[in-house]
């Protein structure tokens, strides 16, 4: 656990006295990461402010359960991808009970594909297929790849083994390559 | 890949990202799997070109969010809903949340069976659209549609598994494959 860790825990406490400025800097010091979790994984800035309100006010609400022995952002961030998974899930089972026009609502969201991501610089292409990962393998890139964090610690924020966390990465950075194939090759030239 | 080549996986990431710097054992092996599999060798090598793209991506700039608004909201909603302290319940108490629990934890499993009934139903939907496509002979070949439906549908797939696995990517590609069996 690190200083920053300790500090966290230090808030927390200080919280838990009464302190309400210290909930304030809870939100302060990880709304930003948070943000960028949840925007990676929803792919929407307005579904993510809705994620990250909403993860803080559950936060609240159960800080005083908190255990200590966790690292506050491994606990907030668990709170966060839950959020996500859920949306990601409630917007897919719409999406399935209406298969008849699965085709063409897959198509408007993903499939203006070729000449119009072609259009799009590498970040937004990149952002384009990350948005296209099965769920969990969003959240383990993008808390990976974007985050930094360790293996260990998206094992306990997504409840799964090292192991199948590792798995997952290793999906969605195949998944990935073949779909920025053509940028590869462009900078294989 | 073979099965033991994808125990290299872990390994090779490991290798990749720079987590064996002080595990030079670890590190050997991974090299000495990869003088000898060309396989795992030419997998190594894209993913290092995949994760150098990766890494020049810009990320967004969140600097000008409105991080203050965000606190706003958030102060004005938990104004009204203050923490919950633990709750320790008195013995008979506990007896009747466990019970509680319980009969959720069952409820929540019938849910999700029904889920996976829908599940299943959609999937059967998408299959049995793509044979009445074949017995009407509209569909591209019988080859075409074995290979769509084995590509899609591993016999031994869970199928919960499977629907969770598919990006929209997936299921797009899916169902355009499906209009084309249509004609």
């Amino acid at each position: 656990m690190n200083g920053s860790d300790h500090d966290d825990h230090q808030l927390i406490r200080r919280f838990l006295e009464g302190e309400r400025w210290a909930f304030d800097a809870l939100m302060t010091a990880h709304a930003p990461q948070a943000h960028r979790v949840a925007l990676g994984m929803l792919g929407d800035p307005d579904q993510a402010d809705d994620v990250v309100q909403e993860a803080f006010i559950r936060a609240h609400r159960a800080l005083p359960r908190f255990e200590f022995r966790s690292r506050f952002r491994t606990w907030l961030h668990r709170i966060v991808v839950n959020l996500c998974l859920g949306r990601i899930r409630r917007a897919r089972r719409v999406s399935l009970v209406s298969l008849g026009d699965l085709a063409q609502r897959l198509r408007a969201r993903t499939g203006l594909p070729a000449r119009e991501l072609e259009r799009r610089d590498l970040g937004e292409r990149i952002e384009a297929a990350v948005i296209t990962l099965p769920p969990k393998q969003r959240a383990v890139f993008v808390m990976r790849q974007q985050e930094g964090l360790g293996y260990a610690e998206i094992a306990s924020i997504l409840g799964r083994s090292e192991g199948g966390v590792r798995a997952n990465y290793f999906q969605a950075l195949q998944k990935l390559r073949r779909a920025l194939a053509e940028h590869e090759e462009w900078d294989d030239e | 890949m073979s099965r033991s080549c994808r125990e290299w996986r872990g390994p090779m990431l490991d290798l990749l990202e720079g987590e064996l710097e002080h595990d030079a054992a670890a590190a050997a092996r991974v090299r000495a799997h990869l003088d000898a599999c060309p396989v795992c060798a030419a997998e190594y090598a894209s993913l290092q070109r995949t994760l150098a793209l990766l890494a020049r991506r810009p990320l967004r700039d969140d600097a000008e969010r409105d991080w203050d608004g965000l606190r706003r909201r958030v102060q004005a909603e938990i104004a009204t809903d203050p923490p919950r302290r633990r709750f320790r319940p008195a013995p008979i108490l506990a007896v009747t949340a466990a019970a509680a629990a319980l009969a959720l934890v069952l409820l929540w499993g019938a849910g999700r069976l029904t889920g996976r009934g829908e599940q299943r139903r959609v999937l059967s939907q998408i299959e049995a659209s793509g044979r009445e496509a074949l017995a009407d002979g509209r569909a591209a070949s019988p080859q075409v549609m074995d290979a769509v439906l084995a590509e899609d549908y591993p016999v031994d797939a869970d199928v919960d598994q499977l629907i969770d696995d598919m990006s929209a990517d997936e299921l797009a590609a899916l169902a355009e494959r499906l209009e084309m069996l249509k004609g």
